[in-house]
């Protein structure tokens, strides 16, 4: 199993994908944070629920750690050298493992990053305006390790899902369609289901959005549940079916 | 999932105690379609066999069912006695190449290499030697998106010698490889079986087949046409060609 792990992380460093992908996160995570700490009035940054728009990004953090998660299955299928894997390592039980291990660490990464340049630059703008942090120390380390978890959480639900339709193009659309644009509508017309799909679920674990969301440690349960469905899932398929 | 300790060869059938591969009654189907249909064959130690059908004949199929990539629909395909996937550590024995492709365009060829070597448990000294093998060092540090087709080739056999293994499967191992890397595979193959391996290697080219292999497989829609040492296929005169063509050519019974 170790040297399983240690091919995969291997694998992750050789290529740039992780990289490009926190590089990428940060950056759209600094203009997100900066915009609504620049831009919104004081009025609207007044309670800890209204900060937490600034200091919040589990959309972030989930979007960019599913997308790792998924890539590390489906970049092995659309290059083939999932065949290569396999070869080695005929237990594909045991690859998905060593996946999931590396994933979820560079999505608690991914996470960690992105929560920690919200809160160092959000904090630094509304103090530069003058404006009242009403978040508490026990919010920024739920922020914290809660961005480190929902990246965890979704790099794994990524992967599961990559495993089950493993076509890269559907899976990162797939991610991106349901977390934009799905999950949105669910959590605007019928929040009781919304409140449990996967992101807001994450954003709950965050301490986001109070008024709506599940309280966090329900929220983290039903991720974790998500999760734990589509890598059980994608692990049962891929024992099952041939590689193509 | 397995925990024998692979002797490699099994011994509790005296009439497959050479045997590196057996292959009995193997039939694969998609759906309807009947891509293999009871396969029957076995490979000794020391020998190269030339995998030969026309295209969709069912070669590619058989050697993914031999490496446990796909699963038999009925009838078994066993290497050193045993299936791929319960194999201790299969590249120690088997080493293969499926396709030229399968390599990750952003990795470099050493590092494509090590991250195999890891995984299997394999010193990266062994890595260096593999690189010098198919003289690929001078591109090592290369990404895999400037390759040749012929480096990516090169490439995938070292992958395949890396274990040291007794039976390589190659399908069609001299598909963009040049002149010099032709006689190279050639020598390659010929040297691993005189040293008691087994090869088994698909091939369109003929020509090259000839050359290389002491005994051949023609499949023909998904079932075995032919079989038998080259030297006795082409006895009453005919060349390897004439023989293969005259076999493919006729209407499946
Ligand atoms: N996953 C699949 N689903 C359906 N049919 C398949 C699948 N894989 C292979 N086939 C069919 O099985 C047949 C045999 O294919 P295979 O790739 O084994 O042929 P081959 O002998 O390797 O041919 P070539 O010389 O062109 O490489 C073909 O008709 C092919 O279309
Ligand atoms: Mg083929």
């Amino acid at each position: 199993m170790n040297a399983t792990l240690a091919a995969e992380l291997r694998k992750q460093r050789s290529t740039r994908t992780d990289l490009t992908l926190l590089l990428t996160l940060l950056g759209l995570g600094l203009f997100a944070v900066a915009l609504h700490a620049f831009s919104l009035s004081p009025d609207r940054l007044m309670t800890v629920t209204d900060q937490m728009r600034v200091f919040g990004w589990g959309v972030l953090a989930a979007l960019f750690a599913g997308i790792a998660g998924a890539m590390a299955i489906t970049t092995e299928f659309r290059h083939g050298t999932i065949r290569t894997t396999f070869l080695v390592t005929p237990q594909r039980g045991r690859v998905l493992t060593a996946k999931l291990g590396a994933s979820a660490l560079t999505g608690a990464a991914l996470g960690f990053a992105m929560e920690l340049v919200a809160v160092v630059i959000g904090s630094s703008v509304l103090a530069g305006r003058g404006i009242d942090i009403k978040i508490t120390h026990p919010d920024f380390v739920r922020l914290l390790l809660g961005g480190a978890l929902v990246g965890a959480l979704w790099a794994a639900f990524g992967l599961g899902l990559g495993a089950i339709l493993r076509s890269q193009v559907t899976v990162l659309v797939g991610l991106a369609a349901w977390l934009l644009f799905i999950e949105n509508l669910l959590i605007a017309y019928v929040p009781d289901v919304g409140r449990l799909a996967p992101g807001q679920a994450g954003f709950a674990l965050m301490g986001q959005d109070p008024d709506t969301l599940l309280p966090p440690a329900a929220g983290a349960v039903v991720l974790t549940a998500w999760a734990a469905l589509a890598v059980i899932s994608g692990r049962v398929l891929t024992a099952r079916r041939d590689v193509p | 999932m397995d925990h024998r300790t692979g002797d490699v060869r099994p011994t509790a059938l005296a009439s497959t105690r050479d045997a590196i591969v057996s292959v009995r009654s193997l039939s694969k189907r998609y759906g309807d379609v009947i891509v293999l249909d009871d396969l029957t064959f076995t490979l000794e130690e020391g020998t190269v066999t030339g995998f030969l059908g026309p295209n969709g004949a069912g070669k590619t199929t058989t050697l993914r069912l031999l490496l446990g990539l796909a699963a038999p629909s009925s009838g078994q395909a066993l290497v050193f006695g045993h299936r791929y996937q319960d194999l201790d550590s299969p590249v120690r024995r088997v080493g293969a190449v499926l396709d030229v492709h399968d390599l990750h365009p952003a990795r470099s060829g050493r590092e494509h290499l090590r991250v195999l070597a890891l995984a299997a448990g394999i010193p990266d000294s062994r890595v260096e030697e593999a690189l010098a093998m198919v003289e690929l060092e001078a591109a090592a540090d290369r990404r895999v998106r400037t390759y040749s087709l012929g480096m990516r080739q090169r490439l995938g056999l070292a992958g395949a010698l890396l274990g040291e293994p007794r039976l390589l499967v190659l399908d069609e191992p001299a598909n963009g490889l040049d002149p010099a890397g032709m006689q190279w595979l050639r020598a390659m193959l010929r040297g691993f079986a005189e040293r008691g391996g087994a090869v088994l290697v698909s091939s369109h080219v003929l020509a090259e087949v000839g050359q290389t292999v002491d005994q051949v497989l023609i499949l023909h829609r998904g079932r075995l046409a032919a079989s038998g040492p080259l030297d006795q296929l082409t006895a009453d005169g005919q060349t390897l060609e004439e023989v293969y063509l005259a076999i493919t050519s006729k209407v499946a019974a």
